[in-house]
């Protein structure tokens, strides 16, 4: 799946969040989006999930010729995984309810939807918390479960938005580490926003840095600053 | 987790207000199954006074025989009567003695020259004792008191149609009241529920199914409703059947099929449905911005 940017603006009212901003992403990447809080990281991710219509500018995604769809935004959707800072977990569904939810979605027949959970939950390393709700799990396995509703629908591309900014470091590079195995193992797509200097700057990875609603930087090896 | 798991779940997470929605829609179709038997009961009522038509004509003490004989004549020669009896007060009293024979104290004052003879007309057919009536005009000479069936049926019909509207009235109230429960409680879970409805768009979950789930609930309400609401009615009414069916004597007041009752229950499953979608379908009109 290959995504591309050109010339996006958006403004909220009289505000500019995003401006003329145009960058490529092609399919298999690893990439962070960095950059002061309020310069447009959230309002890209939304943008790409068709949450927000762009005021000018043209996003366009380009799949491959199997996963073609012919359907709207919904149906892009089902082929991107997201992961938030506050995990945005169904909190009355225990964890095997959460990720059931995102395969109920995409349709998936039930007789083989058990068996996919239980893999995922292997690979987020939570299969003894299935039964667990939300509210009885650690800060970082929210965010594994989160990344497990994201990784059971096996997504072109993965959205993390600030995934580790509520999370100890420790739980952040384990966190940072199953990312990097699933683009590696999978080769999905991640996009990932971030304060975190220190997991940018180890991961060697591309970066493209916002500075007032545009791009400041686009660098293949870069670093937070 | 199918739309029925994921509905059951709803019902289940907030079980006060599912109860409240049932309760309501239940209240309702016990009240709209007793109307319905009330209106096959008078309808019974007033076919069974219509296919006896009658008028009984209670005659004067001073009637000598041949004038009686002349004046039943002049009765039976009319085009439209069927039967023509004559209670004597010898009859009159065996009737009266039959009918208070459990109390002994209405017998005792009582002896045939107290009650009047009579004669009982039928017609062939209700239309027919008009035209017996009008010929009974200038007789009230022989005349003490005529009663005409015809006031009967239409004191019955007079009565249906109060409690036709009064029925129908409270129907329409309750059905209102009960649609407005349902759309006020598939309201609240769906604010409730916005964190939730969100991650399922978020997850690229249609409009479709994000409504379901709420939708299969409100008509879940309307059938479960009228299902137990016409069951508590049907098992009251077999409770009280043989009073009922003992009171009115060869009125088949209740339905004595079961086919009827059955009617009843298809058409209240329909309507209680329908209503509960209509309900939950306007909830989510109103309420579900996505």
């Amino acid at each position: 799946m290959n995504l591309s940017f050109s010339r996006v603006s958006k403004s909220y009212g009289q505000i500019k969040s995003l401006d003329k901003v145009s960058f490529d992403i092609k399919s298999g990447e690893f990439l962070f989006l960095v950059g002061p809080s309020g310069v447009g990281k959230t309002t890209v991710i939304k943008l790409i999930l068709g949450a927000i219509k762009p005021t000018q500018g043209e996003i366009v995604v380009t799949f491959p010729k199997s996963k073609k769809k012919k359907g709207g935004i919904e149906e892009i959707r089902r082929l991107i995984g997201t992961v938030y800072q506050d995990t945005r977990l169904v909190m009355d569904k225990t964890v095997y309810e959460n990720i059931d939810l995102a395969l109920d979605i995409i349709g998936t027949p039930k007789e083989k939807k058990s068996q996919m959970i239980e893999k995922v939950l292997k690979k987020v390393g939570l299969e003894d918390r299935s039964n667990l709700f939300p509210s009885q799990l650690s800060g970082g396995e929210l965010q594994r479960t989160s990344l497990a509703r994201a990784l059971v629908i096996k997504p072109l591309l993965i959205l993390a938005d600030e995934p580790t900014g509520n999370l100890d470091p420790e739980s952040a590079w384990k966190l940072i580490e199953l990312l990097r195995k699933i683009n590696k193992e999978d080769k999905t797509t991640i996009l990932m926003t971030t304060h975190n200097t220190q997991i940018v700057d180890s991961l060697k990875t591309r970066v493209i840095r916002l500075k007032l609603g545009k791009v400041e930087k686009d660098k293949k090896k870069g670093k937070y600053l | 987790m199918s739309t029925l798991k994921n509905t059951w779940h709803h019902i289940r997470r907030s079980p006060f207000q599912s109860l409240a929605a049932l309760t309501t829609m239940t209240t309702n179709f016990i009240l709209l199954t007793f109307f319905l038997l009330l209106l096959i009961g008078i309808s019974s009522t007033l076919k069974y006074f219509e296919s006896k038509p009658e008028i009984t004509i209670f005659l004067n003490d001073d009637v000598q025989e041949e004038v009686l004989k002349e004046f039943k004549s002049e009765i039976s020669s009319q085009p439209g009567v069927k039967n023509l009896k004559h209670i004597s007060k010898e009859e009159a009293l065996s009737i009266y003695q039959e009918q208070n024979k459990d109390s002994p104290l209405l017998l005792e004052m009582v002896t045939s020259s107290i009650l009047p003879a009579s004669l009982e007309i039928s017609a062939n057919t209700p239309q027919d004792l008009d035209a017996i009536a009008q010929s009974l005009i200038g007789k009230e000479k022989y005349i003490d008191e005529l009663v005409y069936q015809r006031d009967l049926v239409q004191s019955i019909i007079k009565w249906s149609n109060i409690i036709k509207k009064a029925g129908l009235s409270l129907i329409i109230s309750i059905s209102l009241v009960s649609f407005f429960v349902v759309l006020v409680i598939i309201g609240m879970k769906i604010t409730l529920k916005k964190q939730e409805i969100g991650v399922v768009r978020l997850l690229g979950g249609s409009k479709f199914y994000v409504k379901k789930p709420f939708l299969i609930e409100g008509a879940f309400y309307g059938f479960f409703g009228s299902l137990i609401g016409w069951s508590i009615a049907f098992l009251i009414t077999l409770y009280f059947k043989n009073s009922i069916d003992q009171f009115f004597g060869e009125i088949s007041f209740l339905p004595q099929n079961y086919q009827t009752h059955l009617l009843i229950l298809g058409s209240q499953l329909l309507f209680g449905t329908l209503l509960g979608l209509f309900g939950s379908w306007l909830a989510v009109k109103r309420h579900l911005k996505y």
